[in-house]
């Protein structure tokens, strides 16, 4: 079976970057040290379930951790484009960017303007998996919806959608761009702190880990947490608190995998019979030939639920999963 | 729009403006010398690493990451920044370093992760021309 799209990654921590070295029988990335382009290759594959039958996903890394991709971009889309040269000498229709790579470079766009098949920063799957499990959390738990990272794609997305569903959206917008933007969408521009004690349903989106003191947070709330590192600080958490998982995806079946792909998926944090949205966007692509649903810094309502309504039929469901 | 102060190429700021335009998806005249990044502009963070690497590549520079925040640590033997704020030499150092932004924004207790809130686009500019110069030796 042909790889049917790839998924580049980076390291998380430093001992992931040792685990990539051995399995790639890279004495220096093994060790931690310093790795240059050579260090770039498979980490695994996948056969992930669709309803329409199975699609392999191929497991590409590059050497740096998001530290590294972030202080030296041009050598970050060297690696990309390595990265991406592996993928379709594999023959893959669809290029996803995890984490700090689909930041990183434009966030993605250098490499989509070299890259023969469509790249994907996977930002369309995320906002529209947010959006639709805040909705399933917020018709359990009515009343106010607070959305933080409101200056990022998604998080504008989720809380101009939660606001045009009728939702009281309240977001943190406190820059006079921003509160235009909060009124242009039909949200309510707040300090972070305002978001967080008005809000029952809580909204992570900020793309620069935590910004948020547990204190701030109401009790009882549902925090949807996007963020990676999560949305709050450390501290003791407020009475009843319950944080769920933003972007998260059930599957039509199991995903298979061989041994370094089963690591790859641990490392992540992928739970058991789930994935998260990013992740599924490139199987979109590969599986429908069609693509562009992440273009642009503001991500298209209409586009967003033809996204959704794609993955649905492929067997990709939004769900509610404790983090 | 405010004027370019004129001691400001005009080619140069087109390509510094060109590359906010591009990151931020605005046009030419939302973008002023004296715009505010964050504020006026409605960038945040990942916008800036956008920003910053449209610059690299547009003048073949390396920008350093909190170069500024770096100048501005210690002056002259003294703390720049006591437990994450800036003191009163550092504050004055940064002025220095940043006569684009009125100078009572700059000010003794700032902290100085929130010195990106007084950015403006003529900063960048401005950080621009410097590497240029040391670049050209």
């Amino acid at each position: 079976m042909k790889p049917g799209f790839a998924f580049l990654v980076h390291p998380l921590l430093h001992w992931h970057r040792r685990v990539m070295g051995v399995r790639r029988g890279h004495i220096g990335l093994a060790l931690d040290h310093s790795a240059g382009i050579e260090a770039v290759g498979v980490a695994g594959s996948l056969t992930m379930p669709s309803n329409q039958g199975p699609v392999t996903g191929l497991i590409v890394a590059v050497p740096d951790t998001a530290a590294g991709l972030t202080s030296d971009q041009s050598r970050a889309l060297a690696h990309q484009i390595r990265a991406a040269e592996i993928a379709i000498e594999h023959g893959v229709g669809a290029i996803g960017l995890a984490n700090a790579l689909g930041v990183v470079a434009g966030r993605g766009r250098f490499l989509a303007e070299q890259a023969p098949v469509p790249v994907t920063a996977g930002h369309a799957a995320t906002a529209w998996a947010a959006i639709e499990i805040t909705t399933m959390v917020a018709a359990r738990q009515p009343g106010p919806i607070g959305v933080l990272g409101f200056k990022g794609t998604v998080g504008e997305a989720v809380a101009a959608a939660l606001a045009s569903a009728g939702h009281e959206v309240w977001v943190d917008a406190t820059g006079s761009a921003a509160v235009r933007r909060a009124e242009k969408t039909g949200c309510r521009a707040a300090t972070t702190q305002e978001v967080a004690g008005r809000a029952v349903v809580l909204v992570g989106g900020s793309t620069t880990g935590p910004v948020l003191a547990p204190s701030l947070v109401r009790g009882n709330t549902v925090l949807v947490d996007l963020a990676l590192p999560p949305t709050l600080e450390p501290g003791p958490r407020p009475d009843g608190l319950t944080i769920v998982a933003g972007e998260t995806l059930s599957l039509p079946g199991a995903i298979t995998a061989g041994f370094w792909g089963r690591i790859w998926l641990t490392m992540a944090n992928y739970g058991r019979g789930c994935v998260f949205a990013c992740l599924a966007e490139p199987l979109v692509i590969a599986m429908t030939g069609e693509s562009g649903w992440s273009e642009g810094r503001r991500l298209d309502p209409e586009r967003l639920a033809d996204l959704g309504g794609q993955l649905k039929r492929l067997g990709y469901h939004p769900v509610i999963r404790k983090r | 729009m405010a004027d370019l102060p004129p001691d400001v190429d005009p080619e140069m700021f087109a390509t510094v403006q060109a590359s906010f335009c591009e990151a931020l998806e605005l046009d030419d005249d939302e973008v002023g010398w004296d715009s505010k990044i964050l504020d006026d502009l409605g960038a945040e963070s990942l916008d800036l690493l956008d920003v910053v690497f449209r610059l690299e590549r547009s003048f073949d520079i390396q920008i350093p990451r909190g170069g500024l925040e770096a100048q501005a640590q210690e002056v002259d033997g003294q703390p720049g920044e006591v437990d994450g704020r800036l003191t009163e030499v550092g504050a004055a150092r940064l002025r220095e370093l940043m006569p684009e932004v009125p100078a009572d924004e700059i000010t003794a207790g700032m902290k100085s992760a929130e010195l990106a809130t007084v950015f403006r686009v003529g900063t960048f500019y401005n950080i621009v021309k410097a590497l240029l110069e040391q670049k050209a030796g």
